[in-house]
């Protein structure tokens, strides 16, 4: 891999839980990223999956800093993200944004389409007034809309045209870096393809870096050169998208894939499906060791012992973090 | 003679922007232990289908503009709010999409899941607290004898979709409505349901209707499927030819879209344009102005749903009269 | 509704506060003790009160004060209202808590005891200002309108922290949506996250509290004044012509009914405006 464009090391957000109206108490910790260390080259689309509550869209906010860590750093080009404040962390943001899981909620509903991405352009650039209306039409007309419906309010749009309004304000700023948190989990099946393939061609065109989060792995696969999954905070297994949506190698990856309802019925009769017992643990009091355990089919009484570390079988890119990845997969 | 014979139900919706026609005139039938797919984006009506036959809408704005729902000899849609009352609930059971705000979260899980016996008069408390007791175990809740004690909050999401498939099922009904009951879960939880759901369905010999906008849960889980589309049934037919031999072209762009079905990195299949306006009425088939196959036919005949073997129907002119192959 | 609203508060505006321009300077408190509880008709439109006065010259003033009690106050509720809740959930955690529970305090002091000694202290001190001026040589006068003050800013005391915790609710479930998120995430500066996205998207429920509010405050005045502790006779304010009409309601129903309808009807106005205000103010319904 290039020079890592994007370094995220050792990132750890960790929630306090407070009990008491005037006095607060710190009552425990919620570990919702527990010691991420990510790099991504310039332009490359990392997809992270995981199920909810496993700290994915917490790892995305904090890599953006909308929520400080605890813990560790994140580092972009040449500037160390987590090291910013105040107004240097402000002019700063014009080089990554995010675009959000709710087109219904991520629009300002009584702010036009025109006011709202002529204020993104504005925030950190000069343009001079008269060039405002174009620059709003040509960002539009980028993402897939006409220009003509400048001036008029989020709620006029569909679900699927909102979503692309709220890209083009992330796009308006110029980014380096785009982190999507489920854009298209929102969306209608028909929605979603244009969606998915409106955000592979940008990221094409603008040499976009992106982290895309997603619940949905064949969404993730689709759209990502390599993919990370995370569980309970932490990411269990890394590696070329095909490589781990088809070869999965730990053992949460593998009854993830095998979960995931496909739509073909003669595979789907006779495919072997991993079930797993109960619902992902809390993240206010995790299991020891490996965190996966109380719910692996093959846990083992050293898996409660220590976090497992990253290991790789034959592609030194593919790696999972699993005491027993060896046997697991020969 | 069919479980459930639904015949050319139509549901309106008369608001201030004009009449929304969520459902309009849908037809079919559910043998008895069967399992029928209904699968449709957001606005399909593929709820307000169901809910019309259950007398769920909110009246008004909505209105049953007119049809019948035959479930056994009774018509759901005309019947006296007593006949409805005893059916729905005790002979037609449904659960719900979000498990956390369809229980009651001041009542115990036992009080809510002997309830249903204790309305129909199906068991006195001693022997509906035993069959809950039963029950509870039966859908995988491990400890039941001291969890049935607990409220809603002390059980995780998944937990509660199995507390509803329970209370659903308590009564042993002739059919469980399952109304996209997976899709507030995550994907290892959703295997789960669908899991339990096919075994309790096995056991009772119970019907199920499953409605969803995931074409992969009904693949493998359903007999027969209706697909749907701006308030009409435009396809329906056994799963296998649906999946394998789709003939309407919205069906057939519906699955080229998915990105689980295509090649990684090819540009996705996308249908052009939005989901119909339901408050605008169409002269002819209202997936014409997105369909790359429409003719001026097409947008000046309503299409109807006509059989072409292996009881799969469609309702594209296209495909009937032309032969129109993919 | 909400024009013929809008419309019948102008028309009452212009008629408390332009009309007596046109009238003798003392058309309230003229007392001709002879034509005392005339019924309406003849000399006088709306018949007189108990001390012969004239009760349409009386309503006007009464207009006045009121209309301006309860727009002042609200006002003023107004302002410190969503200025104080703004920052209070926008910032959250311990700012909030501060800021919370000082309202959580003034909330739980008896309003009545709170207003009597504000107004009785501060009488002693309208004084000694008027005294201050006088042994200056100055003729400024200020205890005429100190009354009037005092009551504005009693009010206002009270009513904003209701509005306060409105507006703090509304930001706190605003500051989770993802668009707020969004404008952190372009690096726009605080004030504007909160002067040009969170206030506009607060003003439906505030709107709706505050032709709740305006209402509220005439009938907080005419409770005050009924203490003697509001606006003192002989000027009168709706509140205290209701009152005195209530004491007379068999002998001169004029008095009751004349006030008492105006009154409804301006509430009723009051609302209808709050809610075309509010739907007009909303791109949602604007176009439907």
């Amino acid at each position: 891999m290039s020079d890592p464009y994007l370094q995220i090391n050792n990132l750890k957000t960790h929630f306090p839980v407070e009990k008491g109206i005037l006095f607060r108490k710190v009552t425990g910790t919620v570990k919702a990223v527990d010691g991420v260390s990510l790099s991504l080259a310039k332009g490359e689309v990392l997809g992270l999956v995981g199920e909810s509550g496993c700290g994915k869209s917490t790892l995305g906010r904090t890599v953006l800093q909308l929520i400080k860590p605890t813990e560790g750093t994140v580092t972009l080009g040449s500037r160390t993200l987590t090291d910013l404040d105040g107004k240097e962390l402000r002019s700063a943001r014009a080089d990554f944004q995010m675009i959000f899981q709710d087109p219904y909620a991520s629009l300002n509903p009584r702010m036009t389409v025109y006011s709202m991405l002529a204020e993104a352009i504005q925030v950190h650039r000069k343009v001079p007034k008269a060039d405002l209306a174009g620059a709003v039409g040509a960002l539009m007309e980028k993402v897939g809309l006409a220009a003509r419906f400048m001036r008029k309010y989020p709620h006029e749009f569909s679900g699927g045209q909102r979503q692309r309004i709220a890209i083009a304000r992330a796009l308006a700023v110029e980014p380096k870096l785009i982190i999507a948190d489920e854009p298209v989990s929102a969306l209608d099946v028909s929605i979603q393809a244009q969606i998915l393939n409106l955000l592979s061609d940008l990221t094409r065109e603008m040499e976009l870096t992106m982290i895309f989060i997603s619940h949905d792995l064949s969404v993730v696969k689709h759209i990502s050169d390599r993919i990370a999954v995370m569980y309970l905070g932490r990411i269990v297994e890394i590696g070329p998208a095909t490589e781990v949506f088809e070869h999965p190698q730990h053992p949460y990856t593998k009854a993830l894939c095998s979960a995931v309802p496909m739509p073909d019925p003669d595979s789907e009769r006779t495919r072997k499906r991993i079930l797993l017992p109960g619902d992902p643990p809390s993240p206010l009091n995790p299991p020891s060791g490996c965190t996966f355990h109380p719910r692996c089919p093959h846990a083992e009484e050293r898996c409660q012992a220590a976090w497992p570390s990253f290991e790789s079988l034959k592609n030194d890119a593919h790696q999972a973090a699993c005491v027993r990845l060896a046997e697991l997969n020969q | 003679m069919p479980l459930l014979d639904v015949n050319d139900l139509t549901t309106y919706f008369h608001t201030r922007n004009g009449v929304v026609r969520a459902v309009d005139g849908v037809s079919f039938q559910l043998e008895k232990g069967e399992t029928l797919g209904i699968v449709g984006e957001s606005g399909s009506g593929k709820s307000v289908t169901c809910m019309s036959m259950l007398g769920l809408i909110p009246q008004p704005p909505g209105r049953i503009e007119r049809g019948t729902a035959h479930f056994d000899g009774t018509d759901l849609l005309h019947c006296t709010r007593k006949e409805l009352q005893s059916i729905r609930g005790r002979r037609v059971a449904m659960i719900f999409q979000d498990p956390m705000t369809s229980l009651n979260p001041y009542l115990r899980i036992e009080d809510q899941l002997i309830e249903p016996l204790l309305i129909h008069g199906l068991a006195d408390k001693v022997s509906a607290k035993k069959q809950a007791l039963a029950m509870l175990d039966a859908v995988g809740i491990q400890d039941a004898a001291s969890r049935i004690r607990g409220y809603p909050h002390e059980f995780s999401g998944g937990m509660r979709q199995r507390v509803m498939i329970a209370m659903a099922l308590i009564t042993k009904p002739d059919v469980l409505i399952a109304d996209e009951p997976t899709t507030a879960l995550d994907v290892t939880v959703q295997a789960q349901i669908l899991e339990l759901i096919k075994k309790e369905q096995q056991e009772l010999g119970t019907a199920v209707i499953l409605i969803t906008h995931d074409l992969g849960v009904v693949s493998g889980f359903c007999d027969r499927i209706n697909v749907m589309y701006g308030g009409k049934i435009v396809e329906s037919g056994p799963t296998k030819e649906i999946f394998y031999n789709p003939q309407h072209p919205y069906n057939r762009a519906l699955q080229n879209s998915i990105p689980a079905l295509q090649a990684k990195g090819k540009e996705l299949y996308t249908i052009p344009g939005m989901p119909p306006d339901m408050s605008k009425p169409s002269a002819g088939c209202s997936f014409a102005p997105r369909c790359e196959h429409a003719t001026d036919l097409c947008t000046s005949e309503p299409p109807e749903l006509q059989d072409i073997g292996q009881a799969h129907t469609t309702a594209c002119l296209r495909v009937q009269r032309e032969n129109l192959k993919p | 509704m909400a024009l013929a609203g809008g419309v019948f508060i102008l028309l009452l505006a212009g008629l408390s506060f332009i009309g007596p321009f046109f009238l003798e300077g003392d058309y309230y408190t003229n007392t001709v003790l002879e034509d005392k509880l005339t019924a309406p008709g003849g000399e006088y439109t709306l018949g007189s009160d108990h001390l012969g006065r004239d009760q349409l010259g009386r309503i006007i003033k009464g207009g006045q004060i009121s209309l301006l009690v309860g727009l002042v106050a609200t006002f003023v509720s107004l302002t410190i209202g969503i200025g104080y809740g703004t920052i209070s959930g926008y910032f959250g955690g311990k700012i909030d808590s501060v800021m919370m529970r000082l309202v959580d305090i003034l909330y739980s002091l008896p309003f009545v005891i709170f207003v009597i000694l504000l107004m009785v202290f501060a009488k002693d001190l309208g004084d000694s200002i008027d005294e201050w001026f006088r042994a200056r040589g100055s003729e400024f006068s200020i205890s005429g309108q100190w009354n009037m003050l005092l009551l504005f800013v009693a009010i206002g005391a009270v009513e904003w922290l209701t509005m306060a915790r409105i507006v703090r609710g509304q930001v706190m479930s605003l500051r989770q949506q993802e668009f707020i998120e969004a404008c952190i995430s372009l690096g726009l500066p605080t004030r504007r996250i909160l002067f040009r996205h969170m206030v506009p998207n607060i003003l439906g429920p505030v709107i709706v509290y505050t032709t709740l509010t305006i209402p509220a405050v005439m009938l907080l005045e005419a409770f005050l004044s009924f203490l003697g502790l509001g606006v003192q006779p002989p000027t009168p304010s709706w509140g205290l012509l209701i009152k005195d009409g209530a004491d007379r309601m068999r002998e001169a129903w004029w008095m009751l009914v004349f006030p008492g309808a105006l009154f409804a009807i301006t509430l009723f106005s009051f609302n209808f405006v709050g809610d075309g205000l509010r739907d007009a103010l909303d791109p949602k319904t604007s176009k439907d």
